[in-house]
Parts: C-alpha cells; sequence; structure tokens
C-alpha cells in the first residue's frame, strides 16, 4: 500500500464572507449572493472528498447551507479513513 | 508525485504530460508536484480552469482535486485495465457539460437573544434550531421537485434524496435554454434556486481514479 500523509489545510470558500454579518439566507446583493452559491457549488464538485481530513479542513462562507456542505465533505473523509484507518472500528466522526 | 488532471483520448495537450494506453485508445493528461497542492480557492479554480480549456479541444474525464499518485506505473496498469470503459465513458460525455442547481432558503432563522432567563434562552434556542431545521426540508423538497422537472431536459442528472444540490449532464449548446429552465421552476415563497456553472462533468464520472491511500495525519 502506498502511504501518504495528509497535511492539515484550511480551505477558505469565500473570504468576503467569512466572519461578516454577510448572509447567504438574506443577503441583498444578488450578485455577490450569486457569487458565493456558484464557489459553494464548484467547491463541493471539484474537491476530492477523500483526501481531507475531519478537523484539518475548514470551509468558510456564512450559515445553515455551509454546514451541509461541510458535513458532506467531512463524511467523505470518514469514509476514507474508516476505510484506511486500523483504529477507527467505531467510525469515530 | 503526479497529480492527475483528466482522461482525454489520445492528443498534446499544452501544459501537461500524457501517457496513452497501449492500444492508444484513451490518455491521462497529468503533471507532476513535488508536493500535495494547497486546498485554496485560487487552486480549484486553476484546475478548474485548466479542465475548461481542455474541454474545447474535445471530452474529457475530470479528475477532482487533488488527485495524486506515486508515480506514472500506477498509472500505466490503471489506465490498461480501464481503457474500454474509459473511452465508452469519454464518448458518453462528448459535447456535454455538468450544469448545478442549489437551493437557498429565503429566510434566516431568528437568532437567540439573550433572554430574562437561562430557560427562555433555551427556549428560544430550540425555536431557531426548528427553524433552521424546517428551512433544510424545505430546500431539500425543493430541490427534489425541480430535479423531477428538469432531469428530463437532461441527458443524464444526479441528485442524492435531502441535498441541497443537484446536477444534470446537458448538451453544451443547450446549456443556456436549460439555465432558463431552472429559473421558471416554482420552489414557493421560502426557497430560490440557484443555477451554476457550466462545469466540467465532474457529477459524472464512473471510473474512480487511482490516487494514493491516505494515512490520517
Amino acid at each position: 500500500m502506498i502511504e501518504h500523509r495528509v497535511r492539515p489545510t484550511r480551505t477558505e470558500v469565500s473570504e468576503e464572507a467569512s466572519g461578516s454579518d454577510s448572509s447567504l439566507w438574506a443577503s441583498e446583493d444578488e450578485v455577490s449572493l450569486q457569487r458565493q452559491v456558484t464557489l459553494l457549488d464548484l467547491v463541493d464538485r471539484v474537491l476530492e472528498k477523500g483526501v481531507v481530513i475531519s478537523g484539518d479542513i475548514i470551509l468558510s462562507v456564512a450559515d445553515v447551507d455551509l454546514v451541509r456542505l461541510d458535513l458532506r465533505l467531512l463524511l467523505g473523509a470518514v469514509d476514507a479513513i474508516t476505510s484506511a484507518g486500523p483504529d477507527n472500528k467505531e467510525g469515530r466522526r | 508525485m503526479i497529480q492527475i488532471v483528466a482522461v482525454t483520448a489520445p492528443r498534446p495537450i499544452g501544459g501537461l504530460e500524457t501517457l496513452e494506453d497501449t492500444e492508444g485508445r484513451v490518455a491521462i493528461a497529468y503533471k507532476h508536484v513535488d508536493e500535495q497542492p494547497d486546498t485554496t480557492v485560487r487552486t480549484i479554480t486553476d484546475h478548474v480552469a485548466c479542465l475548461t480549456r481542455m474541454m474545447e479541444g474535445g471530452p474529457l474525464i475530470p479528475a477532482r482535486f487533488p488527485t495524486l499518485v506515486q508515480d506514472t506505473g500506477s498509472l500505466e496498469s490503471w489506465l490498461d485495465k480501464h481503457a474500454l470503459e474509459l473511452a465508452e465513458e469519454l464518448a458518453a460525455l462528448d459535447g456535454c457539460v455538468e450544469v448545478g442547481i442549489r437551493g437557498i432558503a429565503k429566510q434566516q432563522p431568528d437568532k437567540p437573544a439573550a433572554g430574562s432567563s437561562g430557560r427562555e434562552f433555551m427556549a428560544k434556542k430550540l425555536e431557531s434550531q426548528r427553524q433552521a431545521e424546517s428551512a433544510q426540508l424545505a430546500v431539500a423538497h425543493a430541490v427534489e421537485h425541480a430535479h423531477q422537472i428538469l432531469q428530463d431536459a437532461s441527458v443524464r442528472s444526479v441528485h442524492e434524496p435531502g441535498s441541497p444540490s443537484a446536477s444534470f449532464l446537458v448538451r453544451k449548446e443547450d446549456a443556456r435554454s436549460f439555465q432558463g429552465k431552472v429559473g421558471q421552476v416554482d420552489t414557493g415563497r421560502t426557497v430560490r434556486i440557484f443555477c451554476t456553472g457550466s462545469w466540467p462533468p465532474f457529477s459524472f464520472v464512473r471510473t474512480p481514479f487511482p490516487r494514493l491511500e491516505v494515512v490520517h495525519a
């Protein structure tokens, strides 16, 4: 088996939305909102889920839809880790 | 270390190296990297931009980012093993792009403000969570509804029940009219459906790419 140790990484999905009061739910800026959703969708499609390690990658856009995306990415990682790791019998999350 | 970019028909691709299967049916486009690329907005969009340029020269099977292998030896064996199905997959994707939809709730749940007591605060917090769950459910229903309406206008589609998004494979020349159809879907007063793309057909890749085994750091 080829081993590859994944470095912790942080993914900033949208710097302009991170840590601000702007919201995917109530934004009045249509262009900005479309841009955020597009970026979110792009990341969701493009990222290789198996490489993502829980806790090592932080997606920051805003609010509930982000959480959903984060969970999906995290679940992908857990699948990969569970199949590769010898000490994950309980499927820790 | 090698980063796989895509599988294509055998052809020269600027800036990338290619490796054909022994019968010359398909080729892998790849590049050498010193270490695992950082996952940033820039590296992700660069990857997609590269794929988009490659699609102008013909169909491709896009690799997600980053798809890494140790050396070309593992690529050769994988390519020879899967060349036939990859060629069929390329033919099925020829002339097509991926278009996405994503539902977003219009109203944000009330944020629990400090109450006169801890009990009151917890009650407000619970109500806020209920609103969020209700909104997510509404989004899932709206996307499900939109998917049912739009799937007939696509070549293929992918949607997981409960997901806030769906993906459609559409002919390149139909992408604009498909996006217009998305705008016509009635999703009620509480949910907006956004259309994204067009993208390389990430959601319609059937043959898993080889990759390094991941070890938890």
